[in-house]
């Protein structure tokens, strides 16, 4: 783990909010639209699919912008709709620091993950915090000709408390409801990808009972399909039944990413054996560290 | 067996899966059996793939409306098991935070929706150090929504609305700072949302305002779909499971189950008496919601509740005397034969009678004779009480006395621990006073544990009326079995010669204990102590041919088990049962030996020092946190040790298992090492039912959810041992004792006295049949008295009623019927008023004319004494009285009869010569002079050089002989010689109180009168006596100047103790102006208080503070600091009122504090916020 003062020093692209919005506006404000993505693994048993997501060779506002729609949707979701919001936004995006009642707003909603400028959180937790909100933004825009979405989990606000990673819940024509229950990870230092999937897997077996324990009892509100398949998470889940499944998403600074990854999945995860039941995502970003920053750095630009 | 581990349910909760998926049965078996092993030793690891399955069985439970998926009774069991392993993994406390509110959140939910609810409050207080109110909520809003289920599945109220105060304020702060009327859609809105809804869902509880609820189940609903704010998965999980829970209250709640036209203070008696009680548990709903024989239909006459220790029957008992007294005429009386369970039900109907502005009568001891009008009166027609609790022994006291008052006056008679009518000695009495009370048309509730025969008891108590039975055989903690042994170490035996030709070694084994614990059904596991350290040692004589024998020296088997106990103690309060009461004090002896100085039991142990004296030996256990409880103990002292125990203060007690006066409350561990012995009575053999109430003690609901129940065998070991915890119902059939041997082999006596003997009724030895014959005497006193208030009033009907005469053979019965016509006989040739003087005497026939022939000496010495020049009636003092009694010799006359029971014995040394001339009346005199006992024993036993041993004799010489057998019979005397005297036209009278003096110990009126109304200390009340007297004030005078003098000055003053103050606080409270009854109905109420002098005047807004139990409730204001107290009137309905957890607000103005309640409009305005 990075210590307070070098991720202090972490000041990411430089590149101003209101450009980084500017570029993201552009492209339509999704994610996807700075990404390249290609399909690996295959759809067979005991084997993952996976989908290696690349966030590289962009300008260096392109990937100002990426971080910036991680900063405004993760802000978005925590004001909800208290003003603070809209604040932060005009103020970084005008470049006027808030003072005052209106910077205290901010630091209300951000102080306990990104910390404040002269006492920064957690380097870790905030890498891990932007992972899990680029693969929530990816999954959501991502368009699937197989499957829809029909429940998709927004991330935890907490960095640190344990719970589902992601969830979601996909219909597929002329087939019942199916699940994924998905860990997240990042990757950030020189060592190979498998020790943080070697991880994922294993938080999996050890965890997957209690989070959809918990999701069960969180959407016992659902009525239909949904509903049906939400009753039925820890039955599914234990029998490995094939409308339940599992993936893992790694978000890694390593570039160029490799060409193989979760290759022992199956081999953790033996009893989902069905084609199709492991699934993985590889999101290889750039100067993810920049990217992290850049997305405290638009946080704190209010402040 | 009352545990988690039934296969079968653990069956059904698992479901079908293919293999390896989950654990088997049998594997989860082992998993959970393992960890709770473990438990025992203080490991409170737990293996990762148990903890995976309670997940599971957690999400299986969870699937709120899936019922095709899985049936409400899988469910309910899946919520169950998950619960006990969520519960076994946080005894791991090194988790962290986040970690342990999880798991406690899932086993509240499980416990709860599993019917377990007291479960979920006692795993509430395992995590409560995490519920924080005092840091800003922003710095544990990731916890919050979690701390805040945890808080209200705890429904610890006062705490509970501590922290919601807090919560909602900061919350609150927090919006105001973000410019938001709430914090709905921000990351902070899904915690506000439940800390709302948990207040409520609180509010909803304590008020029954169905508002509340629709506010809380908003609230909850806008958490689960996220419109409350996203991200908070937490809080999510709590809100769904909350409402959940929040549908099953609408029918949990008292409100609930209370019929409609019940009037609000009988449920607020329960939500905001204290403690209160907000939900019911399964039995009590059960019984409550019954369509016919309903406990609280004013109709259902007759009822018997027959569930086990532990399943709320107390609480039912207090609501169907609560309702009763609210919407019948007539008074209520409560008798139980156990004299802790009496002293538990006191305590526990105190508060919630304040709020119903009715009142307890006195605590009056048993076994006072003489005239209780006189007393009575003595008490301020405002000591009275519309409920009465009492033993059997002192109904009938009353009964004899008055029966005609007695039934016009109780329209509820409520008989607690019914089955106890089979006890031998005791049980007659009660079986016929209800066969007494079973002819009236008052109505009578009978509650009992578990009767083997409880269909056949019903039909007694009602012919043909099956409904008026309800048995349940829920409970809420889990109980695990273990059974204890020496275990000798043959290997390390050591022979030594020994000088006798046909034994010539002797053979010590050393012994270590073995527990063997049963987790599961089918299960048992062996633990040893540390074979290095020995508990004792067996000794054995060999004989030549090697044979071996039991020699002296050996451990004796309570040193044994006593050792074993401590190593349990880690889990929580221990009970020891012993069969002997030299035992108690020997093994909490050893126990507290074991053990370092306990602070938690400095208050008892000063009070025990002052009231027993320092060299007592309970003084030297109870600093060590251990006590020891017996019958010899004076009142007040075993109702310390009681409260002691209750309160945490104590980690051991050791008892007999005498029911009577055992030790009545629960505790976590029960240590059964009973050992029969030569010469023991049958009354006291520990029997099923026995052995049943005993383990029923262990596992405290609500405090914990697991009891240990452990047996301590003096043989080989054998898994069948087992099977003596769980005794069938042929073990707990209840049967009159009339048709027992003893009962049997003493009518037979009977029979030969009287075909040999002229005038046998006189002569019938102490014993069943003398028992019968008196009893029969009093119901044809009562035939005679009653005649408009019994059913078909005949002495054959009557004695028809007995369950007795219900189960003999005709052929008994004739034998029984003959006896009581023998009675008959003579009472219908004996001079009426010698029949009634008779019967209120309370004892035998043979005793009541003996006593009759010392009255009528008594009265002849008091006319000759009395001044010639009398022309109005004087009452002598109490030193004549008395003289007069020992100039005749009546005291020593009184302890030679068979109801004395070898009172006033002592010894020189435990196992030493009977000591003669010990001069009772010479320490009569010194007792109610205010003697403390260490002076009596100094005085009196010089000879016995132990002063330990010296001072306890003294202590039980005093209690056995003058508080309780001579405060009988010189009352019974002074009465009828009064009566007498009266009669005779003389104008002296003895002194009338002089019973009452004997049984306190005191010789003024007025240290009387405090101790009759509740003062516990003998001390206090001599030197309030004193004080009364030197300055001439009425006791309702001095009540007034204690007032004044205030709790610095009684401190000042007369140096008292901690539960002195609570004595004196109780005296000078202002009775039937109860200030939680105000709150209620009105919103607000005032009390009393005593203004600083330098305050400034003007009103000003306070909160409380307070030290400890007893200390002032200091009045302070933020920018004043203290402006004064709350004065003594007040103060303990004050303190009431913040036991209650009602949101108050309070101002000081002038003399008075104004307390206006706030919590609902509180919660009404942020719910609406929400809502809106």
């Amino acid at each position: 783990m990075m210590t307070a003062p070098a991720a202090a020093a972490r000041v990411g692209t430089g590149v101003s909010a209101a450009r980084a919005a500017e570029v993201a506006a552009d492209r339509s404000d999704k994610v996807t639209a700075f990404v390249a993505v290609e399909s690996r693994g295959t759809k067979a048993s005991g084997k993952c699919a996976w989908q290696l997501v690349t966030i590289s060779g962009l300008a260096i506002d392109e990937r100002a912008a990426v971080a910036w729609l991680v900063a405004d949707r993760l802000m978005r979701s925590r004001c909800g709709r208290a003003a603070a919001y809209s604040k932060w936004r005009d103020s970084v995006l005008t470049g006027l620091p808030l003072t005052g009642r209106d910077r205290d707003q901010v630091i209300a909603f951000t102080r306990d993950v990104f910390g404040m400028p002269d006492s920064p959180g957690s380097f870790d937790h905030l890498e891990g915090h932007v992972g899990e909100w680029l693969w929530y933004l990816l999954m959501s825009e991502r368009e699937d000709p197989d499957r829809r979405i029909a429940l998709l989990e927004p991330p935890k606000f907490s960095v640190t408390e344990p719970g589902p990673d992601g969830f979601v819940v996909y219909e597929v024509d002329g087939q019942p409801l199916l699940f994924r229950l998905w860990e997240l990870k990042k990757h950030t230092g020189a060592s190979g990808l498998s020790g943080t999937t070697r991880e994922a897997y294993e938080q999996l077996g050890e965890q997957g009972d209690r989070y959809l324990a918990q999701l069960t009892a969180m959407h016992a509100d659902k009525t239909g399909n949904l509903g049906q398949i939400c009753a039925e998470l820890v039955d599914l889940w234990v029998d490995a039944d094939r409308r339940a499944g599992a993936g893992v998403g790694v978000t890694s600074a390593k570039l160029p990413a490799p060409a193989r990854c979760f290759t022992t999945m199956g081999k953790h995860l033996p009893r989902f054996a069905e084609p199709g039941q492991l699934e993985a995502l590889l999101c290889a970003v750039q100067d993810y560290h920049d990217v992290a920053a850049d997305v405290r750095r638009f946080v704190w630009t209010a402040l | 067996m009352d545990r988690a581990l039934n296969p079968q349910d653990l069956a059904d909760a698992l479901g079908q899966h293919a293999p390896g998926v989950l654990p088997t049965v049998e594997e989860l078996t082992d998993l959970i059996a393992n960890v709770e092993i473990r438990a025992f030793q203080r490991n409170f690891d737990i293996d990762a793939a148990l903890l995976r399955t309670a997940w599971y069985l957690h999400g299986v439970a969870s699937a709120s409306g899936a019922t095709d998926l899985y049936t409400p009774a899988r469910q309910r069991r899946a919520f169950s098991v998950s619960a006990h392993i969520f519960d076994l993994a946080l005894g791991d406390t090194e988790r962290n935070a986040h970690d342990l509110l999880t798991l406690a959140f899932g086993a509240q939910v499980g416990y709860r929706r599993a019917d377990l609810a007291p479960n979920a409050t006692a795993i509430y207080r395992r995590v409560i150090a995490l519920l924080s109110a005092d840091s800003d909520v922003a710095s544990h809003i990731y916890t919050l929504a979690l701390e805040a289920g945890v808080a209200f599945l705890g429904l610890d109220v006062r705490q509970l609305n501590r922290l919601l105060s807090a919560w909602r304020r900061q919350l609150n702060t927090l919006a105001g700072m973000l410019d938001l009327d709430d914090l709905r859609t921000t990351m902070f809105g899904p915690s506000q949302q439940i800390v709302l809804a948990v207040s409520a869902l609180l509010v909803y509880l304590r008020r029954g305002e169905t508002t509340q609820l629709d506010l809380a189940r908003t609230a909850l609903v806008s958490v689960v779909d996220q419109s409350a704010g996203e991200g908070d998965h937490d809080a999510r999980w709590v809100a769904a499971h909350l409402l959940a829970i929040a549908e099953g209250m609408e029918t949990s709640s008292i409100w609930a189950v209370l019929p409609p036209d019940t009037p609000a203070a009988v449920a607020q008696a329960f939500t905001v008496g204290s403690p209160p009680v907000l939900t019911l548990w399964p039995p009590q709903r059960e019984l409550l919601e019954r369509s016919s024989y309903n406990p609280l239909a004013p109709d259902t006459k007759r009822l018997l509740l027959s569930v086990p220790t532990s399943a709320g029957k107390t609480l039912m008992a207090q609501l169907i005397i609560c309702r009763h007294l609210a919407t019948q005429p007539g008074d209520v009386c409560y008798i139980t034969p156990l004299r802790s369970l009496g002293r538990e039900m006191r305590q526990a109907l105190t508060s919630r009678l304040r709020v119903l502005n009715r009142e307890l009568g006195p605590d009056l001891p048993d076994y006072v004779g003489g005239d209780l009008d006189a007393l009575l009166a003595m008490l301020a027609e405002a000591q009275r009480g519309e409920v009465e609790v009492m033993t059997p022994e002192r109904l009938m006291q009353l009964l004899r006395r008055d029966p005609e008052a007695v039934m016009e006056r109780f329209s509820l008679f409520v008989v607690d621990e019914a089955h106890l009518l089979a006890q031998p000695g005791r049980g007659f009495l009660l079986e016929a006073l209800l066969a007494f009370l079973a002819a009236s048309d008052a109505r009578l509730v009978l509650l009992s544990g578990v009767l083997g025969n409880a269909a056949s008891i019903a039909n007694w108590l009602a012919p043909d009326q099956a409904e008026v039975l309800f048995t349940s055989a829920w409970r809420g903690p889990r109980r695990m079995h273990a059974l204890l042994y020496a275990d000798p170490l043959w290997d390390d035996l050591v022979e030594t010669p020994r000088r006798s030709k046909e034994y010539p070694s002797t053979v010590r084994v050393p012994l270590r204990a073995k527990l063997r614990v049963k987790p599961a059904e089918a299960k048992i596991v062996s633990l040893v102590s540390d074979k290095s350290q020995p508990l004792g040692e067996l000794v054995l004589r060999k004989s030549v041919s090697g044979k071996m024998e039991k020699a002296d020296g050996a451990t004796p088997a309570y040193k044994v088990a006593a050792t074993a106990a401590t190593a349990l103690l880690h889990a929580g309060s221990l009970l020891m049962v012993v069969s002997q009461r030299d035992l108690t004090r020997s093994a909490a002896d050893v126990i507290a030996g074991e053990l370092e100085p306990f602070a938690g039991s400095r208050d008892l142990t000063a009070f025990l020092e002052q009231r027993l004296g320092a060299a007592h030996p309970l003084v030297g256990c109870v600093r060590n946190g251990v006590a020891f409880h017996h019958a010899g103990l004076p009142v007040d002292v075993l109702d310390a040790v009681e409260e002691a125990l209750r309160n945490e203060q104590l980690r051991a007690v050791v008892a007999t298992s005498t029911l009577t006066d055992g030790v009545n409350l629960p505790v976590r561990t029960v240590l059964v090492a009973e050992t029969a012995y030569e010469g023991q009575q049958p009354g006291v053999r520990l029997d099923a039912p026995r052995l049943l109430n005993a383990v029923g003690r262990a596992g405290r609901a609500g405090k914990e959810t697991e009891g240990w129940i452990v047996l301590a065998l003096q043989q080989r070991e054998a898994d069948a041992d087992f099977k003596l915890l769980q005794p069938d119902d042929a073990d707990l059939e209840v049967h009159s004792t009339l048709g027992g041997d003893a009962a049997i082999a003493a009518l037979a006596e009977a029979e030969a006295l009287i075909a040999t003997t002229a005038d046998a009724l006189f002569q019938l030895p102490p014993g069943p049949a003398a028992d019968f014959a008196s009893h029969v005497w009093f119901i044809l006193s009562a035939i005679e008295q009653l005649d408009q208030l019994l059913r078909e009033p005949n002495l054959k009907t009557a004695l028809d009623r007995f369950l007795g005469f219900q189960e003999m053979d005709a052929e008994l019965r004739d034998r029984w019927y003959a006896l009581a016509g023998v009675v008959e006989r003579t009472y219908a040739t004996t001079d009426p008023g010698r029949r009634r003087r008779w019967v209120s005497t309370g004892t035998s026939l043979r005793t009541a004319a003996l006593l009759d022939a010392v009255v009528d000496g008594v009265v002849d010495v008091a006319v000759e004494r009395a001044p010639q020049d009398l022309t109005d009636v004087v009452e002598m003092t109490l030193q004549s009285t008395l003289t007069l009694l020992a100039d005749l010799g009546v005291l020593d006359a009184l302890l030679s009869y068979p109801e004395a029971d070898g009172a006033w014995t002592f010894r020189s040394r435990r196992r030493g010569p009977v000591l003669q001339g010990i001069p009772v009346v010479d320490a009569l005199d010194a007792w109610v002079a205010g003697a403390e006992m260490t002076d009596l024993a100094d005085r009196f036993l010089s000879d016995v050089s132990d002063e330990a041993f010296r001072i306890e004799q003294m202590v039980d010489g005093v209690s056995r002989t003058f508080e309780h057998y001579l405060a009988w019979t010189v009352g019974v005397i002074v009465e009828q010689a009064n009566a007498r005297l009266e009669g005779a036209s003389s104008f002296i009278r003895l002194r009338s109180d002089a019973a009452w003096c004997i049984r306190f110990g005191v010789d003024t009126p007025e240290a009387l009168t405090l101790l009759t109304r509740g003062m516990r200390s003998r001390r206090l009340a001599h030197q309030l006596g004193r004080e009364a007297a030197q300055r001439g004030l009425t006791v309702e005078q001095l009540s007034e100047w204690l007032v004044e003098l205030h709790i610095a000055g009684w401190r000042e003053h007369f140096d008292v103790a901690p539960r002195e103050v609570l004595d004196l606080l109780e005296l000078t409270r202002s009775r039937r102006q109860s200030l939680l009854r105000g709150l209620l109905e009105g919103g607000t109420a005032t009390a009393a208080v005593r203004r600083r002098d330098d305050s400034p005047p003007g009103p000003v807004t306070v909160v409380i503070e307070s030290d400890a139990p007893g200390s002032e409730l200091r009045l302070v204001a933020t920018d004043r600091g203290l402006v004064g107290v709350v004065a003594a009137s007040s103060h303990a309905d004050v303190e009431a009122v913040l036991a209650s957890g009602l949101e108050v607000g309070l101002e000081v103005d002038g003399e008075a504090l104004s307390l206006t309640a706030q919590d609902a409009t509180i919660v009404e305005a942020h719910s609406d916020d929400a809502a809106g």
